[in-house]
């Protein structure tokens, strides 16, 4: 049993086929983790939907437990991070944070396990493309963020923070302002990287490690001693409801930090 | 292992336009409607707490009104029964005084009225008296005196005996 097979399938990425190509040679391919970004954004709009607008029993249930989470990052994220302007915003970080608790969750359904499923299963987030996307838009509302509060000037400004009133200010604002806004840009562009990799991470950190005690099965029993069982079941089990815990956290962490981000540019210094 | 740290240029577009839809998509579904019912239902808490604020500033207010009415209320009252007590005294005064008057002239009358009583009964008397005396002295020495010189000779015999007895 090849291990780096079996990590292969089920942490990468598959294509089915190219659905076209851009120019510049980039293919737009149907993956599986694409297919379940469609899945999820599918259940994302059925369920949500139905829970703002349905009127029986159980969605009314599931509009409690939506209206409390959207509540409390309405009121413990972006109101206090984004100030007044934040409602504009909010329904960005809503959708910022049940798409990617909703990828989380979706990438621990064995889906896989349904029979004639060609393929259909695993973390979009726990794919490198898919935060980087993710990643991406909030990099894009950093900007359009900051440009809408503070006017094109404002937000560059916002890059060379010099403070007024140094010593030989003629050639000090100019050299402190060059050297303030390449650490500046490196920083967002450090930030928007950290995004990436954290949410990655985080999601395929779990799957390696249950893998990894799912493997100690296999490759203590080649030695003739089968005890690894019981032992990789209480562990998978364990590391199973540490995902769900870093689902919901990861999720939570992502949409905080975006919120710090755009806050901190959105605001006035 | 290279591919899972590689990310594919194709998914990250995908991914942008996929998450950007839907965005739009749930904000017209879902936050719309949700966030528009949760803002609505807030604004109609925020309105009755402002009633209810207002409507017990209203009752605090009218109940100090109350209040200070019953305690206007209280010191009229409190002035009213002082000029009655006040007046009732006066009148008692005035009529006691009144009494007394009307009992003293009438003490005083009554004394005139036994002092006249008296004089009349003792000339009476002096009269009955002097007239019964004549007779008697008439008949003891038989001898019959006109009646002018009877009262002159009984008036001074009077006039001696008020004398003496003083």
């Amino acid at each position: 049993m090849n291990i780096e097979q079996v990590l292969g399938h089920h942490l990468l990425d598959h294509s089915f086929f190219t659905l076209f190509t851009l120019p510049g040679g980039v293919a737009m391919n149907l993956t599986k983790h694409l297919v379940m970004i469609w899945l999820v954004s599918a259940f994302s709009v059925l369920s949500l939907g139905y829970a703002a607008r349905g009127t029986g029993p159980a969605a009314r249930i599931l509009r409690g437990g939506v209206e409390t989470l959207a509540l409390y990052i309405r009121d413990n994220i972006v109101d206090p991070l984004l100030g007044h302007d934040g409602h504009k915003y909010l329904h960005y970080f809503l959708t910022l944070f049940f798409f990617i608790f909703f990828c989380n969750l979706a990438g621990m359904l064995p889906l896989d396990a349904i029979p004639g499923n060609p393929g259909i299963s695993g973390t979009a987030t726990g794919n490198v493309g898919v935060t980087a996307g993710l990643a991406l838009c909030t990099l894009g509302l950093i900007v359009l963020g900051g440009v809408r509060a503070q006017g094109l000037i404002g937000f560059l400004k916002h890059f060379a923070p010099v403070p007024a009133g140094l010593p030989m200010s003629v050639i000090a604002t100019p050299v402190l302002g060059a050297v303030l806004f390449v650490i500046e840009i490196v920083g967002l562009a450090v930030k928007i990287f950290a995004l990436t990799i954290r949410l990655f991470a985080n999601m395929i950190a779990g799957h390696i490690v249950i893998i990894g005690f799912f493997s100690l099965i296999f490759i203590i029993g080649r030695s003739g001693v089968f005890v690894a069982g019981p032992f990789a079941l209480f562990m998978v089990t364990f590391v199973n409801c540490l995902e769900l815990l870093v689902a919901f956290l990861q999720a939570f962490i992502f949409t905080l930090l975006t919120a710090v981000f755009v806050g901190g540019v959105m605001q006035h210094h | 292992m290279d591919a899972l740290l590689n990310p594919d240029k194709g998914l990250i577009i995908w991914t942008i336009m996929s998450f950007l839809i839907l965005v739009g998509l749930l904000r017209a579904l879902a936050w719309g409607p949700l966030l528009g019912a949760v803002e609505a239902r807030e604004e109609k808490m925020r309105e009755e707490r402002e009633r209810a604020e207002k409507a017990r500033s209203e009752a605090e207010r009218i109940q100090g009104e109350l209040e200070a009415r019953l305690a206007k209320a209280a010191d009229e009252a409190k002035a009213v029964f002082a000029k009655v007590t006040a007046d009732a005294e006066v009148l008692r005064a005035r009529l006691k005084g009144e009494a007394e008057a009307e009992s003293k002239s009438m003490l005083d009358k009554t004394r005139a009225q036994l002092d006249e009583d008296k004089r009349r009964i003792v000339s009476d008397l002096r009269k009955e008296v002097s007239e019964l005396s004549l007779l008697a002295a008439e008949r003891l020495v038989k001898k019959s005196v006109d009646e002018a010189t009877q009262k002159a000779v009984l008036g001074q015999f009077f006039t001696e005996l008020a004398e003496k007895k003083n």
